[in-house]
């Protein structure tokens, strides 16, 4: 077979040609203009510098804000080297620089890499630090304060010759990093960068990862340090002290850090301007400081970035562009057969006992279910029940606080993420988890690349594999994204990403396969195509499903169980479960009729003066997150007085539209008018001074703040006073003291409805009121929002349709961001068929229809 | 020999509560704005300048004003510049502090010169006094009254006053605060500049124990991080803690080998670290893990 050839490039589109010429051309101008060459081969040191740092950087996301650690070590290495050798040559010392700051970075990297972020970067300039004080204060072997000036140069010792070698080494150091940075190593590196969570969750280990890539960064960076002791023949603490820590971070964000050759412009402006502005000023950074901060606020991508702009061609230039060439016929994808043979009986997952508290709050409560190969097992329950956080535990996200997991047999509850989905489990996420600056194809092929078990090639450009390759089309072509593939994931649509997202979780050809509602947020014809892709799937695989969609589950499950408020509740066919009266009051809330009876329903109220002036106004409102878009012109209004439910399921933006109502987004197009005026441009503070007040999903108390603190800050003139809050929660009388990361869910709830009255509202949005709560409490915060209702108007945000129908006026429907149904609803609360049609919702008597339907 | 330990550990509980002061106002920063503050130490250093000059024009009582000339610098330098920081990748914000900290000692250098200032202790508080064994300058113990007079003021606010609830609870969920009508802009430049003028507090009580030089940024700025990473992040009793721990480790090793001193701060962070990654009186942070 004929290995493909990927994008046959030009000579000058490759970056190693770009630093060649340009290096060639500043020294054929520093010999006309008589300048010292040494400036150019500092240059060149530099460049090799900011690349190493910038491997760190731009593949890896780690910032090692005491890259000089690295570099200035080295240099001692070679000084003490050539004191310790005779006749030590060149070439010696910059394999002695290599080897010694690979054992460092090994050493170093093992420790400090169990931090991430911030801690990273300080602890690296920690390490600089230290090196510093060694430096300076150990006379007797580094030269302390007058530094080490005892290295020679016998095979080059004119400024020239030194020069030639220095070059030479430097580009054949950045050619390796470029074939790196295409190698699966490298492309796997650059999936971490984007989305750690879910390359682990792919199987690949990211500590090792990032301990290899600090290593190799670590050794570039140590022959740089190397050459630089060499060019000086000599070694000085200077370099290791903490305002030239940052001088290699400095250069590759000046030259652009998601450009290959950006540390290559980064080292040249640096040196240049140091040279330039020395010449008259010994405080240059009185002037370089100034030029840095502007750049880096201005330009984030750095120079190159810049041009990229200027020349229409505005991405990162970290690896080649373009993809693998689509073939002409793609294979049809054909779900990979399961590897072992399976014992017909023996489950391939079996949990045991399963328990998991956040707190005082169970949200997995003895859990134990078995899962069978070739079989499509669903996982049902409404939200906050806890199906989530379960797959998290056993994907090894969470650990669990009780109980066993055997896969195959094996106990894997210990183990870690990786090995779990290196065993043969992968999952899809429900919040959309891809890597959003590497194209549709890299996204997929990373997957299959897991599956090759290819995490650790080195030196052969991964694209030209062409039997993953294939494998990728195949995946792409099946959710219906061929055409996208050579997309960045970040500009496709969102649904586009649902479908990526799926494709992804295929591709590792796990032996199990755990999909969280990968139908969210996909328009009917994908569902159906994802419907179907699963039912093979489940043929040669074992498949746990979440989804929302009940008919559709009902339709192609072998199995389902049933989760409610962390309970198993039940566990069978679908046609035993769909019967269970446990299941259809828990999942479908009919039984709670008797307590809608308590509430002063809807048309029992004073009905909203229909001639009132509407208070919040929605008037074409688009909004979203990072360029994409959420909303799609949605019109809403709630009017004095009046209870509005906004319903729809999860993920078509009912959040995103509190959060633009709250100032906390702003509208990309459209106005929020709140009694007349547009508050679209205001701050979160000024509109809830004007009396829009949230309770938001979650809660989001202040952990670290009691009950009191946490009621008191929001706390302004004209608001509930503490005693009607006990009148309304009599419970709080007893918790004010408590913090609030002590209280359980409902009392949370509680006081966040509380917090919200603390002020005087006109309008209050709740988001989410009754989720994750026990039917109790259910009822107690219910008799409360409703008691609220008098009070100011309200904006109810649900995805259980009955829970809130019964005490609204209006209600709106949500289907992907647009605006589905608005009316009356009484209206919507009687029409069942338009509720299924929006919300997903079959009632319980279709229901069992259905089932009776499947079970003949 | 036991009084020369005594006398160490007493000067180690000063440089420690010098300490606690420039970490403490680099973790309530940090703790609410999600900005690594580089430039901290330069603020430190602006602060003993700054007292310096008013020493020069006005006499010593014009001293207690630096602090807040400090601060007031610092609420301007967080309209210029951090605002834009907020959110957005961490890299942008170290390069941009990091800057700042380098163009405000250029600063220092350009204004005051490169050489040390002479700044002497109040005449009130020349001499020495004896308590038991222990034989302190006036000035030490005159420093450790301030430092820990301010250091009570501050927990009290925090803990008592609404601010101090806005910064506590603002530490965990700002978009929450913000929700809930408080002007967050206007309270992130407050905490800013108190940073900055707490930076500056600990400078004007360090000039006189230390040269007033342009690298004191330098040397105060990596303590106060191996102490919040000592500490724990956010955590006011961590940087106490891991403030006064630092101070004393420092003289004792000043003590008996003086060239490690420095490096035993490091070493000390590093088993720390490694025994409890998130510190001392680290918790679980979500905005930053």
């Amino acid at each position: 077979m004929n290995a493909p050839t990927v994008n046959p490039s030009r000579v000058w589109d490759h970056p190693i040609a770009w630093i060649a010429v340009v290096l060639f051309a500043l020294s054929g101008i520093a010999h006309l203009m008589g300048m010292p060459i040494n400036r150019i081969t500092q240059i060149a040191i530099y460049t090799l510098y900011g690349g190493g740092v910038n491997f760190l950087i731009g593949y890896l996301g780690l910032v090692p804000f005491g890259a000089s650690f690295f570099f200035g070590c080295a240099s001692y290495a070679v000084a003490i080297g050539a004191g310790m050798f005779l006749g030590f040559n060149e070439v010696e010392a910059v394999l002695l620089a290599a080897v010694f700051s690979v054992m460092l970075s090994a050493i170093v990297g093992a420790v400090i890499l169990r931090r991430r972020g911030l801690y990273f970067s300080l602890l690296t300039l920690a390490c600089s630090q230290i090196a510093f004080e060694v430096a300076y204060k150990w006379t007797s072997v580094t030269g302390g304060e007058n530094g080490l000036q005892n290295v020679s140069r016998p095979l080059f010792p004119s400024a020239w010759a030194f020069h030639a070698f220095t070059v030479v080494v430097v580009i054949g150091l950045l050619w390796g990093l470029w074939r790196l940075a295409h190698s699966p190593f490298g492309r796997v590196m650059q999936a971490l960068r984007d989305n750690e969570q879910r390359v682990s969750s792919l199987g690949f280990d990211t500590y090792l990862v990032k301990l290899i890539a600090l290593i190799i960064a670590g050794g570039t960076i140590g022959v740089a340090g190397g050459l630089m002791a060499l060019l000086l023949q000599g070694v000085y603490a200077n370099n290791l002290n903490w305002q030239h820590a940052g001088d290699a971070v400095l250069m590759a964000a000046l030259g652009g850090v998601h450009h290959f050759l950006g540390p290559l412009w980064g080292a040249i402006t640096f040196i240049l301007l140091e040279d330039r502005l020395s010449a008259f000023t010994e405080n240059w950074w009185l002037f370089f400081a100034p030029i840095i901060i502007l750049f880096a606020l201005l330009s984030p991508e750095g120079m190159q970035g810049i041009v990229q702009r200027l020349v229409k061609r505005d991405r990162w230039t970290l690896t080649r562009s373009g993809i693998p060439p689509r073939p002409q016929v793609i294979t049809p994808y054909r779900p990979a057969a399961a590897a072992a043979a399976i014992t017909i009986g023996t489950p391939i997952l079996s949990i045991k006992n399963l328990s998991k508290r956040f707190g005082s709050i169970v949200t997995q409560h003895d859990i134990s279910i078995d899962v069978h190969a070739n079989r499509l097992h669903s996982f049902i329950g409404p939200n906050g029940a806890g199906k989530t956080t379960f797959f998290n535990i056993l994907t090894g996200l969470l650990p669990a606080d009780e109980g066993q997991i055997l896969f195959e047999g094996r106990e894997i509850g210990k183990l870690q993420a990786y090995k779990r989905a290196r065993l043969g489990v992968a999952r899809s996420f429900q919040i959309l988890s891809v890597f959003p600056n590497l194209t549709a194809f890299e996204n997929v092929r990373i997957a299959v690349q897991a599956s090759r078990g290819q995490w650790g090639g080195f030196w052969r450009d991964a694209y030209l594999n062409a039997q993953a390759n294939d494998r990728v089309w195949s995946l792409l072509d099946a959710v219906g994204l061929a055409d996208r593939a050579g997309e960045m994931c970040a500009s496709l649509a969102h649904g586009e990403k649902r479908l990526l997202e799926i494709a992804v979780s295929l591709g590792t050809n796990a032996k199990l396969l755990l999909l969280d509602e990968p139908l969210a947020g996909l328009a009917e014809t994908d569902r159906q195509v994802v419907s179907a892709l699963i039912q093979r799937l489940a043929k040669s695989h074992a498949v746990l499903l979440i989804e929302h969609d009940i008919d559709r589950v009902l339709a192609i499950s072998d199995r389902i169980t049933v989760l409610h408020q962390g309970r198993l509740i039940a566990d069978g066919k679908s046609a035993e479960v769909a019967r269970d009266p446990e299941v259809i009051s828990a999942y479908l809330g009919k039984s709670h009729d008797a307590e809608f009876a308590t509430l002063p329903a809807a048309s029992a109220r004073e009905p909203a003066p229909a001639a009132s002036a509407p208070l919040l106004q929605l008037d074409g409102v688009c909004a979203g997150y990072g360029g994409s878009t959420v909303l799609e012109a949605v019109d809403l209004t709630v009017n004095a007085g009046e209870v509005v439910a906004l319903l729809g399921r999860n993920g078509v933006g009912k959040t995103t539209l509190l959060r633009t109502i709250t100032g906390a987004l702003h509208p990309s197009a459209g106005r929020v008018l709140f009694e007349g005026v547009d508050v679209s441009a205001l701050r979160p503070h000024r509109i809830n001074r004007l009396g829009v007040s949230i309770v938001p999903e979650g809660r989001r108390l202040f952990p670290n703040l009691t009950v009191h603190e946490n009621l008191k800050l929001a706390a302004r003139a004209g608001g509930a006073g503490t005693e009607e809050i006990f009148e309304l929660f009599p419970k709080l009388q007893k918790l004010m003291r408590s913090r609030a990361e002590n209280l359980s869910g409902g009392e949370r709830q509680m006081v966040s409805i509380a917090r919200a009255l603390m002020v005087p509202n006109r309008i209050i949005l709740l988001d989410e009121p009754f989720e994750g709560l026990a039917p109790a409490v259910v009822q107690e915060v219910r008799v409360a929002v409703a008691k609220l209702s008098a009070k100011a108007s309200m904006l109810i945000v649900e995805h259980h349709a009955d829970s809130v129908l019964a005490m609204a006026d209006r209600a709106y429907v949500l289907v992907n961001g647009k605006v589905a149904f608005s009316g009356a609803a009484f209206v919507l609360a009687a029409d069942k068929s338009q509720q299924e049609r929006l919300l997903g919702v079959a009632q319980a008597d279709e229901l069992e229809e259905l089932v009776l339907e499947a079970a003949r | 020999m036991l009084d020369t330990l005594v006398s160490q550990t007493a000067n180690g509980l000063v440089l420690g509560f010098l300490y606690v002061l420039i970490a403490v106002g680099l973790s309530i920063t940090f703790g609410l704005l999600g900005v690594i503050n580089f430039a901290h130490g330069a603020f430190f250093a602006l602060g003993a300048y700054v007292a310096y000059q008013l020493f020069q024009m006005f006499g010593w009582p014009a001293v207690v004003f630096a602090p807040f000339i400090v601060g007031v610098m610092g609420m301007v330098v967080e309209v210029l510049l951090i605002r834009r920081l907020y959110g957005k990748e961490p890299l942008l914000s170290l390069i941009v502090t990091f800057a700042l900290a380098l163009l405000i000692e250029a600063l220092i250098r350009f204004i005051w010169g490169a050489d040390g200032k002479p700044f002497n202790a109040p005449p009130f508080l020349a001499g020495v006094v004896e308590i038991g064994p222990l034989l302190m300058t006036k000035y030490r113990v005159g420093v450790l009254v301030a430092t820990s007079a301010t250091l009570l003021a501050l927990w009290w606010f925090l803990s008592y006053t609404p601010y101090g609830r806005i910064l506590r609870a603002g530490s965990r969920d700002p978009e929450m605060v913000e929700l809930l009508g408080i002007n967050l802009p206007r309270v992130m430049t407050a905490v800013f500049g108190l940073g900055c003028a707490l930076a500056a507090i600990a400078g004007v009580l360090a000039a006189p124990l230390w040269a007033v030089s342009p690298s004191m940024a330098a040397n105060a700025i990596m303590p106060a991080f191996v102490i919040v990473a000592i500490g724990g992040l956010g955590s006011f009793a961590g940087a106490v803690v891991a403030g006064l721990a630092v101070g004393i480790v420092m003289s004792l090793t000043i003590q008996f080998k003086p060239d490690a001193a420095a490096a035993s701060m490091y070493v000390f962070m590093f088993i720390v670290m490694l025994l409890r990654p998130r510190g001392l009186f680290g918790e679980r942070w979500e905005r930053f893990e």
